[in-house]
């Protein structure tokens, strides 16, 4: 990976001496970047195992089962398969707000944790496995599913 | 001690949120010069931002080389910058040799209004002249901290040893531009 570079020409250096201050200071890393870089992060704090994306239906030849990527539609599914089962998702997504509905299988109750870069919310599947959480941010979404083995999905971007 | 890429990625992916947020500060900046290098800006070059780390975050578990860690971010915010411009049709490139002369982003060239002086305005004014190739090149040269060779190849696709011979042809292009 790495290589000496060829030893620089003083002018070299003195140009991009000028070349790095100007572009720090008239084309900056924009407000905001950092924050959203380190939020993400917050998926490494969810206590589970990644489950694999096994279907989105906004999945294109361009690019295959991604899990995370923008979209102009309003409803989307999804299929996780992780150790103990699938987590199907349906997203309805608003224009900056989006309802969730989801179903695990095998079926059965547990905790299922809805998280995005900034917070959280529990929403309880029951004895059918199915749950709902409205009213949720449009922001990158992930899933934490308590139990024997607990599970948790990629990032989905609304 | 600073730690080393490798160090952060094993620390980052056993939660540790200070070793990430080490990650993010030491390529934040090359994933920048990546999207300003292909004239993304705005709401274009947020987005592949948030993919990139997004996607890294996940990728953490299955990494084999823990140093390859800053090849793996360039070659993805790359990819990533080729799919924002493809999905908005101002462009189809193959290779990177294509990429040349091609419509730029919606980001637009650096903003001259924010500098004062004429001698600056000038050098800048002659970076954007560049062609694109170069001004990709320059740009992840001068991103804060700067990337390795190795880094750079990956953003780049282009072999670590032409690197410094197209450096140096890039920055003689640059004084050229200049009066």
């Amino acid at each position: 990976m790495s290589a000496v570079p060829l030893p620089p020409l003083p002018d070299d250096e003195v140009v991009e001496a000028e070349l790095r201050r100007l572009l720090a200071l008239a084309d900056p890393v924009p407000a905001g970047w950092r924050e959203m870089a380190v939020a993400c992060g917050a998926w490494l704090a969810l206590d589970g195992e990644p489950a694999a994306l096994a279907y989105d239906s906004v999945a294109n030849r361009e690019r295959p089962l991604d899990g995370t990527r923008l979209a102009a539609v309003t409803m989307r599914e999804l299929r996780f398969t992780g150790a103990l089962g699938d987590i199907d998702l349906e997203l309805d997504v608003g224009t900056d707000r989006v309802r969730l509905r989801g179903r695990l299988t095998p079926p059965g109750p547990a905790e299922v944790t809805v998280a995005w870069p900034t917070g959280r919310r529990e929403a309880a599947a029951d004895h059918r496995g199915t749950f709902h959480a409205e009213d949720l941010p449009r922001q990158p979404l992930c899933l934490l599913v308590a139990g024997e083995e607990p599970t948790k999905t990629g990032w989905i971007v609304p | 001690m600073e730690l080393g890429a490798a160090d952060l990625v094993v620390r980052a992916r056993e939660g540790d949120q200070g070793a990430w947020g080490d990650l993010v500060d030491r390529y934040l900046g090359m994933v920048h010069a990546i999207c300003r290098g292909y004239h993304l800006g705005g709401e274009d070059a947020a987005d592949v931002n948030q993919v990139v780390w997004l996607r890294l975050v996940e990728h953490l578990g299955r990494i084999r080389s823990p140093d390859a860690i800053g090849g793996w971010i360039a070659a993805t915010a790359r990819n990533e910058c080729v799919r924002v411009l493809r999905s908005s049709g101002r462009t189809v490139p193959v290779e990177e040799a294509d990429l040349d002369g091609l419509e730029g982003g919606a980001g637009g060239p650096v903003d001259l209004g924010l500098l004062v002086y004429e001698r600056d305005r000038v050098l800048m004014s002659a970076f954007g002249c560049l062609d694109d190739r170069c001004q990709r090149l320059l740009r992840l040269l001068m991103a804060d901290p700067r990337p390795s060779y190795g880094e750079i190849g990956a953003a780049l696709d282009m072999p670590v040893g032409s690197i410094g011979p197209t450096r140096a042809r890039c920055l003689e292009q640059l004084r050229r531009l200049m009066p």
